[in-house]
């Protein structure tokens, strides 16, 4: 018969003190970024302030990988893609979020398509999603007029914001529901 | 106790189920989008390439699969429309081929979603990442183990070994209040685990080779409660709670109720994540004096049941640039009567400290490397180191 082998108490304590030493590091390094995401450094200040909000949601259940590499141009497709993941159990995508984190997606791979010499993600025809609650009209951008330059990353942030509009007022989104 | 074996491919008796999810897999990725506009499909996958070196035991084949493993995820979701969505994906592990998600979800509002197909049923938190390329360490907690783990075959893996993949529907929603709280839950009716009618636990092989049909015309339910509190806009925690039940066995006379509850909290750029769950799993107990170990209690009967309950504490946090560490403590515990063939005793555990790194290759490629100590009651301790790539497309 096998005889019983008393644990060794005597890691946990030690490997307890390791974890928190980690943690400790975590701490100090709070404003480093993951290796898979993006330098945002040089987008205007609301797609940064939106970056932070889909790096911190998005890394839940999925490396940055996924989104960030995912060869999407269509916002309708973008926008029934985020309205997917804010219902994955234990989301934390509120409606609110939603939007902000399909900002910064629009703007991405819209950046991303323009450095291609593509244009960026100019926002399709309806039809919009189910509509969400609505959620309180974002302040336009600093520079988002229509002096900005075309090419311009603030450029790239009327588009954006119109899709989102539709998406996401209640009247935009019923006047392009699908039938 | 039914022993896991290595992947034999006479073990795979649906290919016809394999063609099927094949043929629709290529056709809602190729041909779909030309017949429906509205329909947008995304394709992902991954590939994990893990080889398991146990430095402490020079024949750790006959407790693990050491050595080299791969394994390969290939999904497509389609968004039919605004309420119907669909998700094929195919798996090739330590079973050949499988189908591990061929479901529809048809939601009527966020709070109303019917899962239609064979799906991962709710439960825990760990399956909510069920992709390799999600995880930090190239094997899973000790509790959700299918394979990876030392002395596999005579702890029979975890509680529930993950992905637990079957066939039903689930009922599932989420509603916030407010913006600060999202409450998620679900109820599901599948076919339920497994054995054999003399088995004295679960058999896993047949839920992943046979699942095609069920084995005891009797379904099994099951669901899960969560809420997430969205505390800042860095700081958000979930806490819920799952169980199942139902009987394994052809002629349902035994049954299994497995509970858990899990934790998981995002603080700034560190992820940590603790789940525990139980399992009681009846035994037969007819030829006992024959079939078992130990003896009758003092009562002279025998326990027709044992328990199974595992644990871990899991944080992940980011370092540097393009390196993340991975702390885990983990333990998996077995009480009750045992088999006469089985080393283990009435009450046997291992506990399990792991510490490892991430390198970010690229976006989507990463190395993970872990090493880890395996602190046996019955066997003895062993250490083995684990060095994966995945990449995730």
């Amino acid at each position: 018969m096998t005889t019983e082998r008393p644990h060794h108490r005597a890691l946990l304590p030690a490997f307890a003190l390791l974890l928190l030493g980690l943690l400790g590091a975590g701490c100090a390094t709070h404003e480093s970024r993951r290796g898979e995401t993006v330098d945002v450094s040089k987008y205007p200040p609301e797609i940064q302030e939106a970056y932070e909000v889909f790096a911190v949601r998005c890394s839940r259940c999925h490396t940055l990988a996924r989104p960030l590499g995912a060869r999407i141009s269509d916002p309708q497709h973008w926008i029934r893609y985020v309205n997917r993941m804010r219902l994955q159990p234990g989301s934390g995508i509120d409606a609110e979020n939603a939007k902000i984190i399909l900002r910064f997606l629009l703007y991405y791979h819209g950046e991303g398509q323009s450095q291609g010499g593509q244009a960026p993600i100019e926002p399709a025809a309806p039809p919009a999603p189910e509509p969400v609650p609505a959620v309180p009209t974002v302040p336009e951008a600093p520079g988002n007029g229509a002096e900005t330059p075309s090419g311009t990353p603030e450029s790239h942030l009327q588009p954006i914001e119109r899709q989102l509009r539709l998406a996401f007022e209640p009247s935009g989104a019923a006047d392009g529901r699908q039938s | 106790m039914t022993e896991p074996t290595r992947p034999d491919s006479r073990d795979w008796r649906s290919p016809t189920l394999v063609r099927a999810a094949v043929v629709l897999g290529l056709t809602a990725a190729g041909t779909a989008p030309a017949l429906v506009h509205s329909q947008d499909h995304n394709f992902a996958g991954s590939i994990q390439t893990n080889y398991l070196w146990v430095p402490t035991d020079t024949n750790a084949r006959e407790q693990t699969f050491d050595a080299f493993t791969n394994e390969l995820s290939l999904k497509v979701a389609v968004d039919v429309s605004d309420r119907v969505s669909a998700n094929v994906k195919l798996c090739h592990g330590c079973h050949g081929v499988e189908v591990d998600m061929a479901f529809a979800d048809l939601r009527v509002v966020d709070e109303l979603n019917f899962r239609v197909g064979r799906f991962n049923p709710a439960f825990g938190d760990f399956p909510l990442r069920h992709d390799p390329a999600n995880h930090r360490t190239s094997d899973k907690p000790l509790p959700y183990d299918m394979g990876r783990m030392l002395r596999l075959r005579e702890f029979n893996l975890g509680v529930l070994p993950s992905p637990y993949v079957d066939q039903g529907v689930e009922v599932n929603g989420t509603h916030w209040f407010g913006s600060k709280a999202q409450f998620d839950y679900a109820a599901y009716v599948v076919g339920g685990l497994r054995s054999g009618q003399d088995d004295t636990d679960l058999d896993f092989i047949q839920s992943r080779s046979t699942y095609y049909i069920d084995n005891n015309s009797e379904p099994a339910v099951g669901g899960r409660l969560a809420v997430t509190v969205d505390v800042t806009d860095s700081f958000l925690f979930t806490l819920g709670g799952s169980m199942m039940a139902g009987h394994q066995d052809p002629q349902r006379k035994r049954s299994y109720q497995i509970g858990g509850v899990d934790f998981y909290a995002r603080i700034a750029i560190i992820d940590l994540r603790a789940e525990y769950l139980l399992r009681r799993t009846e035994m037969p107990v007819d030829s006992a004096d024959e079939r078992f170990r130990y003896g009758p209690g003092e009562d002279g009967e025998y326990d027709d049941y044992f328990l199974k309950d595992g644990f871990y504490i899991e944080s992940t946090i980011p370092l540097i640039d393009r390196l993340e560490a991975v702390g885990r403590f983990d333990g998996l515990r077995r009480r009750g009567n045992v088999p006469v063939n089985t080393p283990l005793r009435k009450e046997s555990s291992v506990l399990r400290y792991t510490g490892g790194v991430n390198v970010i290759f690229d976006a989507s490629v990463r190395l993970k490397l872990s090493a880890e100590y395996y602190d046996f009651s019955d066997f003895d301790d062993d250490v083995c180191i684990n060095t994966g790539v995945v990449a995730a497309f």
